[in-house]
């Protein structure tokens, strides 16, 4: 039975007043039975959620479990290691509340028509609610919540859908990751990393994030965003010719998840996972067009498909980008001169015509939720803001936690060739973002152990 | 597998040995293979006679002569640095192309072959410490109960939850710098992590080999780790286990048909 995903926004009450006054909608009602159901049983049983949440991440110092702690993040497994996970979750609630028609709604906050999708719904900011004409506690509610609204810029799905390969290289990623570990895909960065600093709270860490119910509906809509990309003319995924190499084909074919008891656990193949109708699966999203406005804007920003093919092996495209210049240990708020490595393309002669920058092995004991990267082309020129990026995955885990985050600066070359500058040295500085409300808290900072500046010349 | 899937694969397949340093490892790996599958004068293969030593025992009486592993004559370090390339070195492909593509164009092969070092030390420091150990129980070299228990431990460690997450999170690498000194450590590093993979994916075999071995053996621990490396994240996948149960099952039979159990 294929049972539907519904939009938030079509089984909201809409207004706070009304969510603590009036029924909700049965999707809702049987989302929070289900949650007080699942926290009524203690950490150890594998239908708990605490269980369910420290499968995803376990707070620091909680003694490990072979079950506990998998996020797939920064990872090629990103998206379908949650789609099996926010599916055996969905069997859990389903489970418990005896309501087997029932699906996890999304919440699609980037949806351009709708004014208030920015904000956390009604249903999860009122800290009662009325069953049976009584007012009682509402499982939804966290009060360490931002509510909203989220900033358009951090929930802009154009990049990530204009992304035509589901697998790219470093530094030029792909939609859903890349071939090497500790690196986010495009639409982990955009919108998952961003709606996760957003909320804060709960949400702020990988460790806490499963116990916050929004997480759910969050991974519900990245999810759906898998199905809008997959739906789009010309996108090439994995196992298309052309979209990854026979290693990585065989690691995302072969891959088996599993959620539960270590003894008897439930498992998920990837075609499974892949087939939303498959028995394991069993559903629908209510949605997956796009409004015509994002439609446009993500068809002009996609590379057309070339010609007769798919475009470059994931190899050949890789080899187009060299690093040109590296730098180690550097401090949030330290500027950096980054001088250039002799390449035998010369830089000076032929003008990159991409410029992404890595922070690799990023370290925080508490970071800011948000940093933005400036570059001059020297020393004494004017700032240039090259790109910015979350750090979801720092705060909230142990010290020697680490992410990788990269940074695309092309954007900023011809303001810095405009300048006079000739690719021979670039000065970097991190600054925590502005207008957040940890900006100018002094005790946070991030340590960058490198800074890679990679460039690509046609 | 149908024959499209299979005209894919072979595409891909073609397409991943494409780069330099993939050609290099693997062309290593099998010249490895052929130097170890020659016949020695003597009998047996290359690597199934590795450095026999006799051995008096003193206290013995009236003294006998047993033959036991001496890890520090160059026969062993030679056909134990051998199976190391044609078993190993495979595995290493993947952190070998990442350094590679990390690196300034002047120093991708040196990087990679820090890395390539790196694993090929540590395999045989651990080489080494296994064959002391026999050496200090008296093992004979080629004996089936030491092979059985190893390749035992292996198929236990198989069933580990734990050994599972752990090969899972060693497919990350470090930050790779791009050259120099800190270039040097981060390759030296990222050889590190690549050791502790291999060594999780199939260090109880390789111990079973530290006192010599059949080429059986090799062959299918070689395509139990492969395979293993090349489907991380199959959970408790059938294939590498029933590699390695032949290659015990195949152990056993032939000692009890050569009537070396009980004597071994």
């Amino acid at each position: 039975m294929a049972r539907t995903r519904h939009d938030i926004a079509t089984v909201s009450l809409g207004k706070v007043a009304d969510a603590e006054t009036q029924a909700w909608h049965p999707v809702l009602d049987t989302y929070a039975r289900g949650v007080e159901l699942m926290r009524a049983l203690p950490a150890e049983d594998p239908e708990s959620w605490q269980w369910a949440a420290n499968t995803h991440g376990v707070p620091v110092g909680t003694p490990l479990r072979p079950a506990w702690g998998q996020c797939a993040h920064a990872s090629l497994f990103f998206l379908p290691w949650h789609r099996a996970y926010l599916a055996w979750f969905e069997g859990t609630i389903r489970k418990l509340t005896g309501d087997d028609g029932w699906g996890l709604p999304y919440w699609d906050y980037s949806d351009p028509d709708n004014p208030d999708a920015v904000f956390l719904p009604a249903e999860f900011r009122v800290p009662t609610r009325v069953v049976d004409g009584e007012a009682v506690p509402n499982p939804l509610f966290d009060p360490a919540r931002n509510e909203g609204p989220i900033p358009g810029e951090d929930i802009d799905i154009v990049q990530a859908l204009a992304e035509r390969r589901f697998v790219g290289g470093v530094p030029d990623v792909g939609f859903g990751g890349t071939d090497r570990d500790r690196r986010f895909g495009d639409v982990e960065s955009t919108p998952h990393n961003w709606v996760h600093v957003d909320i804060a709270g709960l949400m702020e860490s990988p460790a806490t994030a499963g116990q916050d119910p929004i997480f759910w509906l969050h991974h519900a809509n990245i999810d759906r965003l898998w199905e809008v990309w997959l739906s789009l003319p010309g996108s090439l995924r994995l196992t298309d010719p052309g979209g990854g190499s026979a290693f990585l084909v065989t690691q995302w074919q072969s891959a088996i998840f599993w959620f539960g008891s270590e003894q008897s656990p439930s498992t998920y193949t990837m075609d499974d996972v892949e087939d939303l109708s498959s028995v394991k699966m069993g559903y629908e999203y209510e949605s997956i067009e796009l409004p015509e406005a994002s439609a446009e804007a993500i068809a002009a920003a996609r590379e057309p498909v070339p010609v007769g093919g798919s475009g470059f092996p994931l190899d050949e495209a890789q080899a187009r980008w060299e690093p040109v210049a590296a730098s180690f240990n550097l401090d949030s708020n330290e500027e950096r001169d980054l001088t250039f490595h002799a390449t035998p393309r010369g830089l000076d002669e032929a003008p990159p015509t991409r410029l992404v920058l890595e922070f690799a092995g990023v370290r925080a004991v508490v970071p800011h939720a948000a940093y933005v990267v400036e570059v001059r082309s020297a020393p004494d020129a004017e700032p240039h803001r090259a790109g910015r990026f979350a750090t979801f995955g720092l705060a909230g885990t142990p010290p020697e936690e680490e992410r990788n985050y990269l940074v695309d600066a092309t954007e900023v070359l011809p303001d810095l060739v405009a300048e006079g500058w000739t690719g021979g040295q670039l000065s970097v500085k991190l600054v925590p973002e502005e207008g957040r409300p940890d900006s100018d808290d002094p005790d946070r900072a991030i340590h960058v152990q490198q800074v890679t500046v990679y460039a690509q010349t046609s | 597998m149908s024959l499209l899937q299979a005209t894919l694969l072979a595409g891909r397949l073609s397409g991943s040995v494409r780069s330099t340093s993939t050609r290099v490892v693997l062309g290593c790996a099998a010249a490895a293979w052929v130097a170890l599958s020659v016949p020695r004068p003597g009998g047996g293969q290359g690597a199934g006679e590795m450095g026999v030593a006799h051995v008096h025992h003193p206290h013995t009486v009236p003294p006998v002569a047993a033959e036991v592993v001496d890890p520090w004559s160059l026969a062993w370090i030679g056909s134990w640095l051998l199976m190391v390339v044609a078993m190993m070195w495979p595995l290493t492909i993947p952190s070998v192309g990442a350094i590679t593509r990390s690196s300034f164009r002047g120093w991708r092969m040196r990087l990679g072959v820090v890395c390539l070092a790196t694993v090929t030390i540590l395999w045989l420091a651990v080489g080494l410490a296994g064959a002391m150990f026999a050496r200090t129980l008296s093992v004979p070299p080629g004996s089936v109960w030491w092979q059985l228990a190893f390749v035992c431990l292996a198929l236990v460690a198989f069933r580990s939850s734990w050994r599972s997450r752990v090969l899972e999170g060693c497919l990350r690498l470090p930050a790779l710098a791009p050259g120099g000194r800190r270039g040097v450590v981060t390759a030296t590093r990222a050889g590190m992590l690549t050791w502790r993979r291999c060594a999780l994916l199939c260090g109880p075999v390789m111990l079973a080999m530290a006192i010599g071995h059949s080429l059986v053996l090799m062959v299918f621990a070689s395509l139990a780790a492969w395979w293993e490396a090349w489907h991380p994240r199959a959970w408790r996948d059938p294939v590498p286990v029933l590699l390695i149960a032949g290659a015990g099952a195949w152990i056993a039979v032939a000692a009890l048909l050569d009537g070396r159990i009980g004597h071994a």
